[in-house]
C-alpha cells in the first residue's frame, strides 16, 4: 500500500520509512507540514503516518487540509510525544490511532494491522 | 465692675447690649441715659416686633417696663423666647410698680416657659437697677460660656466622626488591595472610598498599566458622579497626560483644569507612583459637598492614592510570577517532548537491529541514527545542567587570554554543513586583526554555537546569515544576523529569559528548549561582557550583538607569579605608574603584571579620576586607554598638559589601545603620548616599553 511518513526528525523518519518498506509498502517521507501536503497532493495514499509538533505548517495543519479536501482519504495514524491534551485535539474521523513517543515499533503494526482489518459483517 | 463694664462692648459673637422697652419714647430713652451713664450699651426698641428682632441678633438682656406687655406683645415675646437655642436663656427684666407685684408676676406667665424673669420695683433705684442689670449680664455671660462649650464639644465630635469615616473609608481601601479583586475593581473601590471619604461627588482613576507589552488605560469614577466615561473627551486626556507628567505630589488645580469635564472648578489631584516614581496614573477629586478642600483632605487622597500605586504594583507582581509559572510549565511540556523525540528514534532504531535478518545498510543507518540522536540528547542535558548550575550560581568560567577568531571561525566551519543542506549561505566578516578577550575557550565557543544554531534553525530555506567579528571602542563585537522568522516586539524583550520559547503552539519552531540563549546571556556576563538583540518583528530576521572586552595584556591570573623568573623580563623596581582604562578588570590586569615586575601601579577608570589621582599620587609614568566613554585618552592628554605646570615636572604617557590602524597610530602619537602600544600586549613587551620609558 502507498504509505506517507511525515515527521521532522530524521532518525524517526528514516526509521518508520524503512518500518513499513521491508513490509513491502511504498513509503514516501516528508519533513514538515508543507512538504506532506504538497506530496498528499500529487500522490494517493492508503496510510498517513503523522508527526504532530513540527516547524512551519504543524500535524494539526495537515489534518485541516485533509479535512477540507474532496475524495478518498488516507486513514491516518498520529505519532508525538506532545501533551495528551493536545491529542484529544485531533479529528476522531480521520485519525484511526495514536502512537505515544517513544514506542514499540510492533505497537505501530498492530495499530496499522486493526485500521486496516476488514469491516465486520452485520 | 469695670471689668464687666469692658465687657459691655459688643463682640459680635457674645452680645451684651440692653434692649429697652417702654410704651412711651420718654420712659425709654430716660432709662437709655441712666444705662449709658452707667457704660452699658442700650438701644431703645420702638415695638414688641423690634425687641424680639433684637433678640434674635443677640443681645444681653431685654428690659421691658409692665405697660409695654400687652397680651399681644407678651405672644409674640414668647414666640421668640421659643426659638432661641437650648443655651440661651435671655433674662427679661420687668419694671412693675410695687403695689401690682404678684398679680403682675402672675400675668408674665403669658411670656411662656423659656422666660427668665426679674421684676424691678418701681419707682426705680439707681443703684439696684444697676446692679441687677450686672447681675444678669453674667448671668448672660455664662450662657455664653456655656454656648462656646457646647459649639466646642460639637467640632471636636464632628473631628472625630469625619476621622472615624477616613479611617474606615481607608481601612476599607487596604482591605480591597488585600482581597483577590481584580486591579480595575481595588481601583473602583479606592475611587468610590475617596469620593465618600472626602465628601465630593466627583472622584476619578485615570491609569495607565503596561500589560503584555501594550499599553492598557483604566477609568474609575465614583459611583453616583453625574459624569461618566463617555463625558469625558480626547482632549481631556490630552490635559490628563500633560498633568500627569508633571506632577510628583497631591496638589490642588483650580481655574478649571479640565474645562471640558463640564465645570470642574477646582480639583484635587494625587500622581499614582510607579516603583521607579514615574507618574503612571492620577487620582482626582472635585465637587467637594459645602467646603473647600482641606489639607486633611490631601493627606487621605495621598494615602488612597498611595493605596492605589500598591495595587497596581500588587497586580504587576502577580501578573509576572503567574507568567513565570506559566512559562515553566510550557517548559517542563516542551522538555518532556524534547527529550522523547530523541529517545523514540534510539528505541526504534535498537528494535529494528533485533529483527532477524537485517540488512548490512539498515545497520549502518541505525548506528548513525543512534549516534546522532544520542547527541541530540547529551546537548539537551548539557543544556540542563547549565540552567541548573545558572540557578543555583555554581556555573564557573576558567579565564585566560583567548583569540576571538579562531573560536568563531571553528563554529561556522561546525555548521558549514547543516547550513548546506537547507541551502543556507554564511556570510563572514571577520577583523583581521587579533581580537584578545580574557575567557573560557569552550564557554566562548558554546556562545558562538548557540548563536549561530538558532541562527541556523530561525532562517529557512535559501536564506542567509551572517556573522561579523569587530573590534568597537575596547570591546570586541560579535553581531550573528539571520533573515529568518524575526522576533514579536512583545517577546523581544523575554527573549534570554530562561524557559521561554518563541512560541508554546504546536508549531515547533524549534528543536530544543529555548535555554541556549539564556545560557548565552548568563556566559556573556561572566565575561564581563554584554548580550543584545534587535529585531524588526516577524519575518524580518534578528541580530543577536555580544560585546566582549578585549584584552589588554596577554595572560593569565595564574601566570602572574612566574613573570618574574622570566629572564628576558626588565625589572620595573620603584616606577610609579597610574593605569587609566574605563574597563576595571582590563586595568587591574595590567596594574597586577606592573606590580609583579616591581612597580607601583595604581589603575583609575575615568580621566577625572586620574586627573585628581594625579595630584595625590607622584606618578612617573601614565598608561592610558584611548577608547573610553565621555572623556578618551586624547582629553586626557589635553588635561595633563594643562595641570603638568602646577605638578612642576614632566610625565611621560603611553597608550593601550585596541585601536590598531595606522592612521590611529599616528593620531595617538601627534596627540602627545610618547609610545604606543596595541592591546592586548605581551607582558614582556609591555615591561620593555615601560622601561624604556622610565629611563627616557
Amino acid at each position: 500500500m502507498n504509505v506517507l511518513v511525515v515527521d521532522d526528525d530524521e532518525a524517526i523518519r528514516t526509521l518508520v520509512t524503512r518500518l513499513f518498506a521491508r513490509r513491502g509498502d511504498n513509503v514516501h517521507s516528508a519533513a514538515d507540514g508543507d512538504a506532506a501536503i504538497s506530496c498528499l497532493e500529487q500522490h494517493e495514499f492508503e496510510l498517513l503516518v503523522l508527526d504532530l509538533m513540527m516547524p512551519r505548517t504543524d500535524g494539526f495543519g495537515v489534518l485541516s487540509y485533509l479535512e477540507a479536501r474532496q475524495g478518498p482519504k488516507p486513514r491516518v495514524i498520529v505519532m508525538t510525544a506532545a501533551v495528551p491534551a493536545l491529542v484529544q485535539r485531533v479529528p476522531e474521523d480521520l485519525v484511526v490511532g495514536v502512537v505515544a513517543k517513544p514506542f514499540n515499533l510492533a505497537t505501530l503494526l498492530d495499530l496499522v494491522e486493526d485500521a486496516f482489518l476488514p469491516a465486520p459483517l452485520s | 465692675m469695670t471689668a464687666l463694664m469692658e465687657q459691655n462692648v459688643d463682640t459680635g459673637t457674645r452680645p451684651l447690649r440692653v434692649l429697652l422697652l417702654a410704651p412711651t419714647g420718654r420712659d425709654a430713652s430716660t432709662m437709655a441715659g441712666i444705662l449709658s451713664r452707667a457704660g452699658f450699651t442700650a438701644e431703645t426698641c420702638a415695638s414688641a416686633e423690634e425687641l424680639c428682632r433684637g433678640i434674635d441678633e443677640g443681645a444681653g438682656v431685654a428690659v421691658v417696663t409692665a405697660e409695654a406687655l400687652t397680651p399681644p406683645a407678651m405672644r409674640r415675646i414668647s414666640a421668640t423666647l421659643a426659638t432661641q437655642p437650648p443655651w440661651s436663656e435671655i433674662p427679661l427684666m420687668i419694671f412693675v410698680a410695687a403695689p401690682d407685684m404678684d398679680r403682675a408676676a402672675r400675668s408674665f406667665e403669658g411670656l411662656g416657659p423659656r422666660a427668665y424673669v426679674t421684676l424691678i420695683d418701681r419707682p426705680i433705684h439707681v443703684k439696684t437697677l444697676l446692679s441687677s442689670m450686672r447681675t444678669a449680664l453674667r448671668s448672660r455671660l455664662r450662657q455664653y460660656d456655656i454656648r462656646d462649650l457646647l459649639d466646642e464639644q460639637q467640632k471636636l465630635l464632628e473631628n472625630e466622626r469625619a476621622s472615624a469615616l477616613r479611617l474606615s473609608g481607608l481601612a476599607e481601601a487596604s482591605l480591597a488591595i488585600a482581597s483577590a479583586l481584580s486591579l480595575d475593581d481595588v481601583l473602583q473601590m479606592i475611587t468610590d472610598q475617596a469620593a465618600k471619604v472626602i465628601n465630593s461627588r466627583f472622584a476619578m482613576i485615570w491609569l495607565k498599566v503596561e500589560e503584555n507589552a501594550q499599553t492598557r488605560t483604566i477609568w474609575a469614577i465614583s459611583a453616583g458622579a453625574e459624569r461618566t466615561r463617555d463625558d469625558i473627551d480626547d482632549a481631556t486626556v490630552v490635559a490628563l497626560d500633560e498633568i500627569a507628567s508633571t506632577i510628583r505630589s497631591t496638589v490642588l488645580l483650580t481655574g478649571r483644569p479640565l474645562e471640558s469635564v463640564a465645570d470642574l472648578d477646582a480639583m484635587l489631584v494625587a500622581p499614582l507612583l510607579e516603583r521607579e516614581g514615574r507618574t503612571a496614573g492620577l487620582l482626582m477629586l472635585a465637587e467637594r459637598a459645602n467646603a473647600v478642600f482641606t489639607p486633611d483632605d490631601e493627606a487621605v487622597l495621598t494615602q488612597l492614592a498611595q493605596m492605589a500605586s500598591v495595587a497596581v504594583q500588587n497586580a504587576r507582581l502577580y501578573r509576572e510570577a503567574q507568567d513565570a509559572n506559566r512559562a515553566k510549565d510550557d517548559f517542563l511540556a516542551t522538555l518532556a517532548h524534547e527529550l522523547r523525540t530523541p529517545m523514540t528514534g534510539i528505541l526504534g532504531w535498537v528494535q529494528m537491529l533485533k529483527i532477524d535478518g537485517v540488512a548490512q545498510e539498515d545497520v549502518d543507518t541505525a548506528i548513525e541514527m543512534i549516534e546522532g540522536s544520542t547527541r541530540v540528547q547529551a546537548r539537551l542535558v548539557e543544556d540542563l545542567l547549565d540552567v541548573s548550575r545558572i540557578i543555583a550560581g555554581k556555573l564557573r568560567v576558567d579565564l585566560a587570554p583567548v583569540e576571538l577568531r579562531p573560536v568563531v571561525e571553528a563554529v561556522v566551519e561546525m555548521f558549514q554543513a547543516r547550513a548546506g543542506e537547507r541551502n543556507i549561505t554564511i556570510d563572514t566578516r571577520l577583523e583581521e586583526r587579533p581580537l584578545s578577550v580574557y575567557g573560557d575557550e569552550t564557554r566562548l565557543h558554546q556562545i558562538v554555537w548557540n548563536l549561530l544554531s538558532n541562527a541556523i534553525k530561525f532562517t529557512p530555506e535559501g536564506g542567509r546569515v551572517s556573522v561579523g567579528l569587530q573590534l568597537s571602542g575596547s570591546k570586541a563585537v560579535l553581531r550573528v544576523s539571520d533573515s529568518g522568522q524575526g522576533i514579536s516586539p512583545e517577546f523581544l524583550p523575554y527573549v534570554f529569559d530562561r524557559f521561554r520559547q518563541f512560541d508554546n503552539s504546536t508549531v515547533r519552531q524549534q528543536a530544543g528548549l529555548g535555554l541556549g540563549l539564556a545560557i548565552v546571556r548568563h556566559l556573556v556576563t561572566l565575561h564581563g561582557g554584554q548580550a543584545a538583540v534587535a529585531s524588526d518583528g516577524i519575518g524580518k530576521g534578528s541580530t543577536f550583538t555580544i560585546m566582549l572586552p578585549v584584552l589588554a595584556v596577554r595572560v593569565a591570573r595564574a601566570e602572574l607569579p612566574q613573570l618574574l623568573t622570566k629572564p628576558e623580563m626588565p625589572s620595573l623596581n620603584g616606577i610609579r605608574i597610574l593605569i587609566v582604562d574605563d574597563d576595571d578588570e582590563a586595568g587591574k590586569l595590567v596594574a597586577l603584571v606592573l606590580n609583579q615586575l616591581g612597580a607601583d601601579a595604581r589603575e583609575v577608570a575615568s580621566v577625572a579620576d586620574a586627573v585628581k589621582e594625579l595630584r595625590l599620587f607622584e606618578a612617573d609614568i601614565v598608561v592610558s586607554d584611548i577608547a573610553m566613554p565621555g572623556e578618551d585618552g586624547y582629553a586626557l592628554m589635553r588635561q595633563l598638559r594643562e595641570i603638568e605646570p602646577q605638578l612642576g615636572r614632566h610625565i611621560p604617557t603611553m597608550a593601550l589601545t585596541a585601536y590598531g590602524r595606522p592612521q590611529d597610530r599616528t593620531r595617538i602619537l601627534a596627540s602627545g603620548f610618547q609610545k604606543y602600544i596595541q592591546k592586548p600586549v605581551e607582558p614582556v613587551e609591555l615591561a620593555r616599553a615601560i622601561a624604556e620609558l622610565a629611563q627616557a
